[in-house]
């Protein structure tokens, strides 16, 4: 499946010109920034397209059988938190934007699968929260950008 | 001849030429062909439904509408379904040609419908159009309205189809013709012919069904004509084989998929699910739960029994599988300790500390920092319910092949393809350890050239004293041994770390080349 709007692709030819062959796993269109993530080998590149200028996030490399799903990608606050899942865990990175870069900045797995948990949903909310849904019950985990961790958040 | 003689002959010849719509020939045309369940073996009668999560019944519980006038000129169609030693049963709706009248709901029973002058006979035909030793006996036809619409009432075939031996037959076709005097050497005029894909299992079904249309048909067409239980299976797996199995009305010719996406996959729950077709990346695909259940609910159908059998990475000193024991936890901590160092760890710096380094229960993920180079074990926490202590688990994985572990036991690799290193770096990007990439081509199995290959159990199907492999096509084994050693490369545990991006990486920890079966390390249970 290939989606890019015309504001990305014309970014994007500025920036890596090779993009146009290759497969785009993610894309995203928001108020004020899009997301792509492409495949490009064993890499996953993520860009952001913030206000007309097109950065690349990060890198992801993954290991020969895994197929990473992207979840969601959330943009605010110079945080870029990608929230991901491939057949063993679900887990989450988040890189800020400083010095006209971007820079990892913390990362975790938030649940690893087993044979009977497989059945979790988790969405990201407000830019800055995890919401997770397991069996039905719902736990909201706000991040501490301060102390880098994860909190239990209660509405 | 006078006048009077010619008014008497012309009246002749105008009553001589009026003649009732029944005895003008070419009157009756065939609208509608039922198949019964058989009347003295009614467990014989194999009920069919859609491929998928529908569950839509293709067949009824006593009948099915296999062959039916459309008002395109054509016929719309139903496979049927017989256990072999079944004497099928059909019945047949007529109207008078020209007539655009419906048919009523086939029936048997009831209030006694009024018999017509016309009779009914079936003739099945071979292949090339010559009568096969199969008849549907000359009958009187019924009308149970006003409308010139007449029924053949439901009526068993003059011989049963043959007990132990499977058929398919693309199309079944039944001659039907009709005449006024019933006699079978009279004149018959042909109403039509009906054709459907009639299916013959080897025995009566191991269960009532309803059956995926694909279970039946991959039984009934890759065991056709077989006459022995073990050609059955055998002619099935062969299908297996190929790792390209397809469902039955599949247009685009799919091979269904073992994990054809790790991620989805890992969600599927049940049959119905890999039988699927709507658009979607998690239909058409299936765990080796879903590919042995296949295998086994085809035998099934035909009322071939067997079991399946789950190989676990096993814990080999205790009853509970897939985990490490005591002593082989102890000994894999020391091993990580000592190759990655303390520094991967979050305080306090140790991996026993089960606090410090689980993910199997999210709670200590939150505890941890969510930054920094660390490594994670595959384990959970587990309280001991006699002493209420706490203790670090680690669950145990088997590694089906090809990975390449020519760097011996007790060693760590990375799931990265052969040949590619991944350099350990601690939380101040020193490098503590480089571990060499082990992931090569895996197995093929189904619809999947290179599937996942890391695993806490397998699921397996036991027919007899043979196992089989439906997920990678392979067997049969003569023994569990001999699966172990054909598809297993080695056992152990899964690490991850997560560099100083927060990317995970997987990397294994080798225990133990499955070259030989040992079964304190492969449990099998049924």
């Amino acid at each position: 499946m290939r989606q890019f709007s015309i504001t990305v692709l014309l970014t994007m030819l500025c920036f890596e010109s090779l993009l146009l062959a290759q497969d785009t796993l993610y894309y995203k269109k928001t108020q004020g920034y899009e997301s792509i993530v492409v495949i490009d080998g064993y890499h996953l590149v993520f860009y952001a397209n913030l206000t007309g200028h097109t950065d690349t996030v990060f890198h992801y490399e993954y290991g020969h059988y895994m197929k990473t799903r992207i979840i969601d990608i959330s943009i605010k606050n110079n945080k870029h938190t990608v929230l991901y899942r491939n057949g063993d865990l679900i887990g989450y990175t988040i890189h800020d934007y400083w010095n006209n870069a971007w820079h990892p900045y913390m990362g975790n797995i938030l649940v690893f699968f087993t044979p009977t948990r497989y059945k979790v949903d988790v969405s990201i909310v407000d830019g800055d929260k995890f919401k997770i849904i397991e069996d039905g019950r719902e736990t909201l985990y706000q991040i501490n950008f301060t102390n880098k961790t994860l909190e239990r958040y209660d509405k | 001849m006078n006048w009077r003689t010619q008014i008497l002959l012309a009246g002749i010849a105008l009553v001589g030429a009026w003649k009732p719509a029944w005895a003008q020939g070419n009157a009756l045309q065939l609208v509608r062909v039922e198949f019964w369940a058989p009347q003295d073996k009614s467990d014989h009668w194999v009920r069919i439904k859609q491929d998928g999560l529908s569950h839509t019944e293709l067949s009824g519980p006593t009948k099915t509408k296999a062959w039916m006038l459309n008002n395109a000129g054509g016929a719309d169609k139903k496979p049927v379904a017989y256990a072999g030693g079944a004497t099928p049963r059909a019945g047949a709706c007529f109207r008078a040609l020209g007539s655009n009248k419906s048919c009523p709901v086939g029936a048997e029973g009831g209030p006694a419908p009024a018999p017509t002058p016309y009779f009914v006979r079936g003739t099945v035909l071979g292949p090339s159009g010559q009568p096969a030793a199969m008849a549907f006996r000359p009958k009187q036809l019924v009308k149970t309205g006003t409308a010139d619409v007449y029924e053949y009432r439901p009526e068993p075939a003059d011989a049963a189809f043959p007990a132990l031996r499977v058929q398919y037959m693309e199309q079944f076709r039944i001659r039907w013709e009709w005449s006024v005097s019933g006699d079978p050497h009279g004149a018959w005029t042909q109403a039509g012919i009906s054709e459907n894909r009639m299916y013959v299992t080897y025995k009566k079904p191991l269960h009532a069904g309803p059956f995926f249309y694909t279970c039946l048909h991959l039984g009934c067409s890759e065991a056709a004509n077989q006459q022995a239980e073990g050609t059955v299976v055998a002619g099935v797996f062969d299908r297996f084989k190929t790792r390209c199995v397809v469902r039955v009305d599949d247009a685009e010719n799919n091979c269904l998929r073992y994990w054809g996406d790790p991620d989805l996959t890992r969600q599927n729950r049940g049959l119905d699910f890999l039988l699927e077709n709507a658009a979607g990346a998690a239909y058409e695909d299936g765990r080796c739960g879903e590919w042995s259940a296949f295998f086994e609910e085809i035998l099934a159908a035909q009322g071939i029994s067997g079991s399946q059998v789950t190989a676990l990475a096993y814990d080999p000193a205790g009853p509970m599988v897939a985990r490490f024991d005591d002593d082989l936890r102890n000994a894999y901590l020391a091993h990580v300790e000592q190759f990655f160092g303390n520094d991967l760890f979050p305080t306090p710096n140790h991996p026993e500390q089960p606090t410090n380094v689980l993910l199997d229960n999210i709670d200590p993920v939150f505890g941890l920092p969510g930054t920094g180079a660390r490594i994670i074990l595959h384990g959970k926490i587990a309280t001991s319910q006699s002493s209420g202590m706490t203790k670090l688990v680690i669950i145990s994985q088997f590694f089906v092949k090809d990975w390449d572990f020519s760097q011996g036991e007790e060693q760590f690799y990375a799931a990265l393809p052969t040949g590619q290193s991944l350099s350990i770096k601690n939380p101040n990007g020193q490098e503590v350890a480089v571990v060499t990439g082990a992931d090569a081509l895996g197995s093929p199995a189904q619809g999947n050239s290179d599937p996942r290959s890391n695993f806490d159990d397998h699921v397996l199907f036991q027919h007899g004293n043979l196992y089989y492999d439906p997920s990678y096509g392979t067997g049969p084994f003569p023994d569990k041994a001999e699966w172990v050693v054909n598809s297993l490369a080695g056992y152990g545990t899964l690490l991850i770390y997560l560099n100083t991006n927060n990317v995970p990486f997987y990397l294994i920890y080798l225990h133990n080349k499955q070259y030989q079966f040992d079964q304190n390390i492969i449990k099998f249970t049924k």
